[in-house]
């Protein structure tokens, strides 16, 4: 292990959590090599001194910030319930939390990124389909009008006779039969 | 060995409050308001750097948690999903105003005084306590805003709030490895900016 990836290692070694090897490793290079050893001393009383912050907080809590914070929280929780947030509001951290969710969960990082690239080519792929086929709406809008009539009869025979008429009466008139092309009539 | 906020203690545990709060019993709910807020609100307030804000942040965290509780799994510790809600939502409400972002302060509280750092630095700057406190309260602040955000997080979670590695990673999203790598370049910006504290006499 170089010195210099030793002080990658100095807050977990401080701390007793690193694995006995790299904690092996990394007080071989302290009782070694006094620039490790002193930049070691500096990496641990920087981390005391911005350890200092939490006095801030705990004088707050100390202040009685939280006499009333349960209250608090229950009034709010009642607003909530007269009020709800509308949906709308509430997309925007829906799906900021399901993509954290996403990324959280205990998966390698390779099948996560991998998810987020497949999806990614999805839509590429999809995108550059569509663009590379601009006449295809307008084909299915020229062939609209060779639709067969009786079908496009459908809605006057309901609207006209037949509105009351329950749905498997109707489907009983049906009749199919193989017309034009091969196409299926449908004939009431 | 370090641990996280959720220390041994006789009673349910925060998975079994969990569930009696998903079957209804909203006082399971209290009990882990109660043990949690002051840690949520000492994360969010050194993000956000306001204590009134940093109280209205913490009440929204809780009702957050409240209710997307259905979605904690368990395959997480609860303060760990508490806390990564609280981060977020503090990070977003600073992205939002950062045109408009105020500091608001609180002093050290007097247990700063029996502090072994701030004890050394008594005698090392040779100057009062009150002249100290406030001289470092602006220092530190200054250089912990100087940080990018994702380093700061880290460096707040890591030095102030003392969590483990593993935790931080789960609160913030990414792996130990990126943790121990923002740690470690955080900590090189500090040591520039912090310098006169740090020299040892």
């Amino acid at each position: 292990m170089s010195p210099n990836k030793a002080s990658l290692y100095f807050a977990e070694y401080r701390r007793g959590t690193l694995d006995a090897g790299t904690a092996a490793k990394v007080r071989h290079l302290l009782e070694s090599d006094p620039k490790v050893r002193a930049d070691f001393e500096t990496d641990s009383r920087l981390s005391d001194l911005i350890g200092l912050k939490r006095y801030e907080a705990q004088k707050l809590e100390q202040a009685g910030q939280f006499d009333t914070f349960l209250a608090e929280f229950h009034r709010r929780q009642r607003t909530e319930l007269v009020m709800p947030e509308p949906f709308w509001k509430t997309i925007p951290s829906r799906i900021q939390e399901t993509i954290q969710d996403y990324f959280v969960t205990p998966t390698s990082a390779f099948v996560r990124y991998s998810g987020v690239a497949a999806l990614l080519a999805v839509v590429v792929g999809l995108s550059l389909f569509s663009s590379s086929n601009p006449g295809t709406s307008r084909a299915a809008q020229e062939l609209a009008p060779l639709a067969d009539s009786s079908i496009a009869n459908v809605p006057v025979v309901f609207a006209n006779n037949m509105s009351e008429t329950p749905v498997h009466h109707i489907l009983q008139r049906v009749n199919t039969s193989t017309g034009e092309h091969g196409r299926t009539r449908l004939d009431f | 060995m370090e641990s996280g906020p959720e220390t041994p203690q006789e009673g349910p545990s925060d998975n079994q409050f969990v569930e009696q709060t998903l079957a209804g019993n909203s006082v399971a709910f209290d009990h882990l308001i109660t043990k949690y807020r002051g840690r949520v609100f000492s994360v969010v307030y050194n993000i956000v750097n306001h204590h009134e804000d940093a109280y209205d942040l913490t009440q929204e965290a809780f009702l957050r948690a409240y209710k997307s509780l259905g979605s904690f799994r368990g395959k997480s510790n609860f303060y760990t999903w508490l806390y990564r809600i609280a981060v977020n939502h503090a990070i977003n409400f600073k992205k939002r105003r950062k045109d408009a972002l105020s500091i608001s302060l609180s002093e050290f509280d007097q247990g700063i005084e029996k502090d072994r750092i701030f004890k050394e630095l008594i005698v090392q700057e040779k100057a009062s306590k009150d002249v100290l406190m406030s001289e470092l309260q602006e220092k530190l602040n200054d250089s912990l805003q100087k940080l990018s955000e994702e380093h700061r997080v880290v460096v707040i979670l890591h030095d102030v709030e003392r969590l483990p590695h593993g935790e931080i990673a789960k609160i913030v999203g990414c792996s130990e490895g990126t943790v121990r790598s923002r740690l470690h370049y955080a900590h090189l910006q500090l040591k520039a900016l912090l310098a006169n504290y740090l020299k040892q006499k």
